[in-house]
């Protein structure tokens, strides 16, 4: 379980989240929404601990809660290719480099050579999304992942990380609404910045 | 057009340079002072004919590479250890000043002073070069993108895997160009100190001695001897600059 208490967190004196409390379950998709800049990638940045709270904080159940993330940049390593992108996070092993190939076709990339420069905005996301994939985490983190993605392409992405997150939480943050219903079991939507509110799950 | 710009046009550079330095050595009329370029060539290939022209030039090359290969692993030490630590990098800062601004002849009879004859061309060489390529490798761990380590950071990738795929591609085109830079630079001081420390087997001796001797046809010879190392190191460092930065797709890796 994934408990928010009384988070906030503010850039240069401006709140981008205020006094929110959220409670999410161990397993499910969830999908955040909402207008663009809330705060909604800041909140999955304080999750993977990217960014420290300014007040509250964030507490998981469990010892360890490993975490695995698909940042809405992509970031790449640009001198390596998508395949070695996807192995870059099992160890950069040539033993796992059929796995990262696997995750890379469900995800719909096939030229897994190409470096990150050949490769257009969507197919970049697809990549972050199965290095995310790749590794294996209680909780999975989605930022945009369809944003660059035609609907046909969306639905076979979100198929593959429904297919391997089975059982885990998966926090996504979707601009689509109607999408984000569509394959989410449940759907927060923050409709005023700074994120605040008390949420339970 | 492109015959005209690979050739045409460094050879007619070459050969004004070689007409005006013809017509300054007949104006003076006196080989003692400035002898011709086919003067000059003759001794060059006199002196490349000599056994001993092999062993000085092998051994000043030898003694020049000897103080580059020490500074590189001396300045990604370094440089990775002042990234982490600012105590470290605010002592070693005023060393790495008085290093840049010094001048190479100073350090050069100082070093006469304190240590072996023998190791000071090297000793110079790494003064010269350790300083460009501590400061450029501590830009390149500056320029590091903060994204990808976050990303790294997120996935809980070793520090080893960090260094090799992330830190190391964002300090290479920094280091490689200080490398270049600092290479012709290292050969210059190297033979400065041959020439000051008067090494025995050193180019730089043989410099020094055909100053002595009032030997000018050989003190431009040793000289063009100078340049063409200096061009050959410069151009192979260069040559390596390019293939590095090349993105090779393994067999193996796809």
């Amino acid at each position: 379980m994934l408990r928010i208490n009384d988070l906030s967190k503010s850039f240069n004196n401006k709140d981008v989240i205020k006094n929110l409390s959220l409670s999410l379950p161990d397993s499910g998709f969830i999908a955040i929404c909402g207008p663009s800049g809330c705060g909604k990638s800041t909140l999955l940045h304080l999750i993977a601990g990217i960014e420290k709270p300014s007040e509250g904080e964030i507490c998981f159940s469990g010892e360890k809660c490993s975490i695995s993330m698909s940042f809405q940049d992509s970031r790449l390593l640009a001198e390596r290719t998508a395949l070695q992108n996807v192995n870059f996070v099992l160890g950069d092993k040539k033993a796992t480099l059929s796995r990262a190939e696997k995750l890379l076709f469900e995800v719909g990339i096939t030229d897994v050579g190409l470096y990150p420069d050949e490769l257009s905005g969507g197919m970049k996301a697809r990549v972050s999304i199965a290095r995310a994939l790749a590794k294996d985490a209680d909780i999975y983190l989605f930022d945009e992942p369809f944003a660059n993605l035609d609907m046909e392409t969306a639905e076979m992405t979100a198929a593959a990380i429904k297919k391997h997150t089975e059982g885990v939480l998966v926090i996504a943050v979707i601009h689509d609404k109607e999408f984000a219903v569509r394959i989410a079991d449940r759907v927060i939507y923050f409709d005023e910045t700074p994120i605040t509110g008390e949420y339970i799950i | 057009m492109k015959i005209f710009k690979k050739v045409a046009l460094p050879l007619s550079v070459a050969l004004f340079w070689l007409v005006l330095w013809q017509a300054a050595a007949m104006i003076l009329n006196n080989s003692l002072i400035l002898p011709t370029p086919l003067e000059t060539l003759k001794r060059l290939l006199e002196l490349t004919a000599d056994n001993e022209f092999r062993k000085f030039t092998a051994l000043s090359i030898l003694r020049i590479f000897i103080g580059i290969l020490i500074s590189i692993p001396v300045a990604w030490f370094t440089a990775a250890l002042c990234s982490k630590s600012k105590v470290l990098s605010s002592l070693l800062s005023p060393a790495i000043t008085i290093m840049k601004s010094t001048p190479v002849v100073s350090f050069i009879l100082i070093a006469i002073f304190l240590v072996d004859r023998q190791i000071i061309p090297s000793l110079i060489t790494f003064m010269m070069v350790y300083p460009v390529l501590f400061e450029n490798i501590q830009e390149g761990i500056n320029q590091t993108p903060d994204e990808l380590l976050q990303m790294a950071n997120t996935f809980g990738i070793s520090w080893v895997l960090k260094v090799k795929r992330i830190y190391f591609p964002a300090i290479k085109p920094f280091f490689l160009s200080a490398l270049s830079t600092s290479v012709g630079l290292a050969v210059k001081a190297g033979v400065a100190a041959e020439v000051v420390a008067y090494i025995p087997d050193s180019i730089g001796k043989k410099l020094s001695d055909a100053k002595s001797f009032m030997e000018p046809a050989d003190l431009l010879a040793w000289t063009v001897v100078i340049i063409i190392i200096s061009l050959l190191i410069e151009k192979a460092v260069r040559a390596m600059t390019k293939s590095s930065g090349r993105r090779s797709k393994h067999a193996s890796d796809k």
